[in-house]
């Protein structure tokens, strides 16, 4: 109540406003536009390059921009720092919509959120890139705090949590699983993706149920100006993008890829991978609709499977499937909500002739959300969010049919998660900004459900059944997140953070990276939620005009009831499941360092991370502490693109990490004539460092005016120098009775080719 | 059977893994850890001199032999009031009891082992205890010819009824009266998670091969063929201790496989291995004659 009455004072200005303004049909720049705030009238005219820049004061305005010939936009604009806005005229058409192509140039100083990492996918495109498929997740995995969790996988560990540990969203759908081809590939196809954002465990209230991170893409919202379309020709893989309008008011965005890799078996000398198959594909589509100003109708969605198949093996699928529908209202052009409703379904499916019988195998997850979110300003310098969630988590864990002899399934579950949060963020002097809010959750194990009862010894004692829909545990769970931004100069700041988390569902997960058949479930009378609180506090500093951002930030997070699985736990068809999970606490704690430079024909950044992270838990490693599977001591990335010219464009990627912890066999033993080993303890020892450059090259033909075609020829190479880093480690013996080890690695050298265009 | 699909399951959804990857020698430094004492034996129900095996852990990379140990003194006593003392058979490299004695249902057994395994000139007392389980007896097995892509196999099929409650079995194969793999890492574990409680009929156990060249596990049927199969009825603990041991030392795949860990042990003390016992029923079927395509019709 303090802070609710606390005096506002006005603020200083300083802040700048600029931006460039594009002819939507030329493309080229538009000279005289008047741009200018409508309740101040602080302006600027724009350049002959089109490019116009004004001071202006902070606070919530209306920015609008007018040219005789292009009739006018605008477009309401919160302002806390320096901000870029993209216009985009229409000749003589009437356009409300304001394309904002970038964040506010110094948004990492100003903005009250704490670890929060920004990816434009125009970045994300100048990374080099595994097979030459450009990838959020891959461009993620750079960020200071993240680690991949295995080679070329798309799974990743932030500040210290399990892949599990991170929510991803995309257009708000949850991703249960994010990854073609074993995570060579990541679901998201970077012709429909404009931005994504990873919070490191400092999420908005909006957002929860995971411990580690949120990472949250989004597919395309702008409206296209006209029919037009963008894609790329690979060597295993291609992909389309089209997007168009219909009428004025209302756009549409298609996209597909699909792979090709098995065109390739039929080279392979072994007959069996001569009749192999492995692809995948998926799609994406979004509707938008505006009824009027204040009133937009959006629908999005997307389908992906993976298919792999051997001869005389069987055909082994999975995929997402995820689906959208959101209603944006504005009350007035200070009181906005959103309505909701997410859909979710993963699923994987075998079928199989197992010595001349028949088998299959069918799992799934599916989610149904319904939302409703308000944005509310009350002044120029108090901000509230709020709102409610309900979803319904179906699990379907396993059925297993074997023709003619046996039936086997593990019986599904359901639960309801619900959620209400309030979030407030104020200005409080000119230096100081607060953000704090609760979340409150609530989980709920629903039927139709088999429950087992267990002794001291996770033994199942006995079993309850719940009919469908009968409510048999509740959890309640309150989440306080709070952070504070005291800006210490015009391009400088200080923060500090705290954050709570709950987390209610896992995966079934025990080896070091994700695979498709990994199983999720719910916390419920056997299993606490994990939670987690994190404080952590930055230092960012901009520099030469917002050219350079550096920052420093450390944290410590602390973990309770945090899940692991018993030694040699039987997670696959196991309706005993929460007895193969033990629980306890966690740690980790760390120091990011980054430095980028955001501007001019050399862009690109390094950052260095020191981390540790541990865990304690009861019935494993004998209780004593040891390294969590991810704990990666040092971590150094650098990414640089270098625009050479119009037509030549070079990127360099370069990735140090310690090797990730592992348990390696330290004896052995004889037990009626086999040899057995005995094993360090948990984590005892790591793998070697992993180290990896790659480079590309990019040549986009010089452009004649009249076509629209534009065309880009893109060469890399991943992993240049074939530093050989091990995935796994193997023990063999020569001949001679000799034991040796020997690791598996997935890439030497990869090099590929792609062309790109967009018309 | 269940296992079987698990492996299938992995097989194709690791594929692309498969077809990408690369080996190369790697070098480690391990550090030289504490050594262990074992203990193990199995207690068998036929009526013979039980067996013990006591051995010191070695370096995983040296090329030493094992490290039997032939100066313990090792005894065997029973719920019954039996004890039975056990010597070193020095050829053999086991301890060996004087008398002989098979496992009785619903009797407890005590194995009681000393030591001076820390050379401080006084024995260290190591203990475990084993209980034999009342027995599942099977009402018939059945022997399928079938026809795998022109190849001649038998499914082995079993008939009974599943007690209530969690149950662990463990399987072993007899051809014409004998054990072709009588050794612990041969033996079929399983528990009931497929017929928790109910009837198995026409259960696959197993799928052999009828050509001796090309079957891996070097058990195969030809027509005509005496089959049999003994049950024994075994603690979750024992089982568990099966698996563990014939996952061991075998290489964890980072998709699919947990993180290595030390197989359970019911030794007290700081030895591992481990003192369990088998009391099987047996059943038995013949092989019929020729096989057929596709598989025969129940």
């Amino acid at each position: 109540m303090l802070l609710l009455a606390a005096p506002f004072g006005a603020l200083a200005d300083g802040i700048r406003v600029s931006g460039r303004v594009t002819d939507a049909v030329t493309g080229n720049p538009v000279e005289s536009v008047n741009v200018f705030i409508a309740e101040t009238s602080q302006g600027a005219i724009t350049d002959a390059d089109g490019k116009y820049s004004f001071a202006a004061g902070t606070g919530r305005w209306t920015l609008h921009a007018s040219h005789v010939s292009y009739g006018s936009q605008e477009q309401r604009l919160m302002l806390n720092g320096d901000a870029v806005l993209d216009f985009v005229l229409e000749p003589n058409i009437e356009i409300e919509e304001v394309v904002v192509a970038s964040r506010a140039a110094d948004a990492n100083v100003t903005g009250v959120l704490m670890g929060v990492d920004r990816l434009d996918i125009e970045q994300v495109r100048k990374m080099p890139s595994l097979l030459g498929e450009v990838d959020v997740i891959k461009a993620i995995q750079m960020m200071p705090g993240v680690q991949m969790t295995s080679e070329g996988g798309s799974g990743f560990s932030v500040r210290g949590g399990s892949p599990d540990q991170n929510l991803i969203l995309l257009d708000d759908a949850t991703i249960y699983n994010a990854s073609h081809l074993m995570g060579f590939f990541s679901i998201f196809n970077n012709d429909m993706v404009s931005n994504a954002e990873l919070y490191k465990g400092d999420m908005p209230l909006r957002y929860g149920g995971r411990l580690a991170s949120l990472l949250d893409v989004h597919t395309v919202e702008a409206m296209p100006e006209r029919f037009s379309g963008t894609g790329g020709i690979g060597l295993i893989s291609s992909r389309a993008m089209l997007e168009g309008p219909i009428g004025e008011n209302t756009s549409w965005h298609v996209g597909g890829r699909r792979s090709y890799a098995d065109l390739f078996l039929v080279f392979a000398n072994d007959e069996n991978l001569r009749g192999a198959t492995l692809y995948f594909y998926d799609t994406n589509a979004k509707l938008i609709h505006r009824f009027s100003r204040k009133d937009m109708l959006q629908a999005s969605g997307y389908y992906g499977r993976d298919v792999f198949g051997m001869k005389g093996v069987g055909r082994f699928n999975y995929g997402n499937g995820a689906a959208t529908l959101t209603w944006r209202h504005m009350y007035s052009d200070d009181f906005l909500s959103r309505l909701s409703f997410n859909f979710t379904d993963y699923s994987y499916g075998m079928s199989s002739q197992i010595e001349g019988l028949t088998a299959s195998w069918k799992s799934a997850i599916r989610d149904f959300q319904l939302r409703m979110d308000f944005e509310q300003n009350i002044s120029r310098y108090w901000n509230l969010t709020y709102g409610v969630s309900s979803v319904l988590h179906v699990f379907d864990p396993g059925k297993v049919s074997l023709e003619s002899i046996q039936l086997t399934e593990v019986y599904g579950n359901n639960a309801l998660e619900h959620s209400a949060y309030v979030s407030n963020e104020q200005r409080l002097g000119n230096r100081l900004t607060l953000r704090y809010g609760l979340r409150m959750s609530l989980f709920q194990n629903m039927g139709e459900a088999l429950v087992y009862n267990y002794d001291d010894n996770y033994g199942a004692t006995d079993s309850v059944y719940y009919g469908n829909g009968r409510i048999y545990h509740t959890q309640p769970a309150f989440e306080p997140r709070l952070g504070l931004v005291f800006r210490t100069g015009p391009r400088s700041s200080l923060k500090a953070a705290y954050a709570r988390n709950t987390q209610f569902m896992q995966l079934a997960n025990n080896s070091a990276s994700g695979s498709p058949i990994d199983v999720w479930f719910a916390a419920g009378p056997n299993i606490k939620p994990q939670k987690s609180d994190m404080v952590s506090l930055g230092y960012f500093q901009n520099l030469r005009d917002n050219m350079f951002e550096l920052s420093a930030e450390v944290y410590y997070k602390d973990m309770r009831d945090v899940v692991d699985f018993k030694d040699g736990a039987d997670l696959m068809m196991n309706g005993k499941l929460d007895g193969e999970v033990r629980a306890g606490r966690g740690r980790s704690y760390g120091l990011e360092l980054m430095a980028s430079k955001e501007k001019g024909a050399l862009t690109g950044f390094i950052n260095y991370t020191l981390s540790r992270s541990e865990r304690t838990i009861d019935g494993i490693n004998g209780g004593r502490t040891y390294l969590a599977p991810f704990d990666k001591t040092h971590s150094l990335n650098l990414s640089v693109n270098y625009e050479i010219s119009p037509t030549w464009e070079v990127s360099l990627s370069w990735v140090y990490a310690t090797g990730n912890p592992t348990t390696y066999p330290v004896a052995r033993f004889t037990i009626d004539g086999k040899v057995n080993v005995l094993y360090s303890d948990r984590n005892a020892y790591r793998f070697p460092d992993y180290h990896r450059l790659d480079l590309s090259v990019t040549w986009r033909p010089p452009h004649r005016s009249a076509r629209r075609w534009h065309g880009e020829w893109n060469l890399s190479a991943y992993n240049v120098y074939n530093k050989k880093n091990p995935w796994m480690v193997q023990f063999k013996q020569y001949e001679s009775g000799v034991t040796y080890a020997e690791m598996i690695y997935l890439f030497g050298i990869v090099p590929s080719i792609t062309y790109n265009f967009r018309f | 059977m269940g296992k079987m699909i698990n492996k299938y399951v992995m097989l194709l959804a690791a594929l692309p893994v498969w077809l990408t990857f690369c080996t190369a020698p790697m070098d480690i430094d391990i550090r030289q850890g504490d050594t262990r004492l074992v203990i193990y034996s199995t207690l068998m129900d036929v009526v013979d001199s039980q067996r013990v095996y006591v051995q010191r852990t070695i370096p995983f990379f040296s090329t030493d032999l094992d490290s039997w140990v032939g100066d313990a003194d090792v005894s065997i006593s029973t719920s019954e009031g039996d004890t039975y003392t056990a010597h070193w058979d020095y050829r053999r490299r086991f301890y060996i009891t004087y008398e002989k004695f098979a496992t009785k249902p619903g009797v407890t057994y005590d194995l009681d082992v000393y030591y001076d395994f820390d050379g401080d000139g006084a024995a260290e007392h190591y203990t475990a205890s084993t209980s034999v389980l009342e027995p599942l007896y099977l009402d018939s097995i059945k022997v399928l010819p079938m026809n795998l892509m022109g190849r001649k196999i038998y499914r082995l099929a079993i008939f009974g009824q599943d007690p209530p409650g969690p149950n662990y079995y463990i399987f072993r194969v007899g051809v014409n009266g004998e054990l072709p793999r009588p050794q612990l890492k041969d033996w079929m574990a399983t528990d009931d998670r497929l017929f928790d409680g109910s009837s198995f009929n026409n259960f696959s156990l197993g799928i052999y091969s009828s050509d001796p060249n090309k079957d891996t596990t070097n058990i195969y049927f030809a027509p005509g063929d005496s089959i049999s199969l003994y049950l024994s009825h075994v603690d979750q603990d024992f089982l568990h201790f099966v698996y563990e041991s014939q996952s061991s030392g075998s290489n964890s795949n980072p998709f699919f496989g947990t993180p290595p860990f030390n197989m359970r042990t019911n030794i007290s003390g700081s030895a591992i291995g481990y003192f369990g016992n088998l009391y099987s029923t047996e059943v038995h079927t013949r092989v019929p004659g020729e096989p057929v395509s596709p598989e025969e019709p129940e």
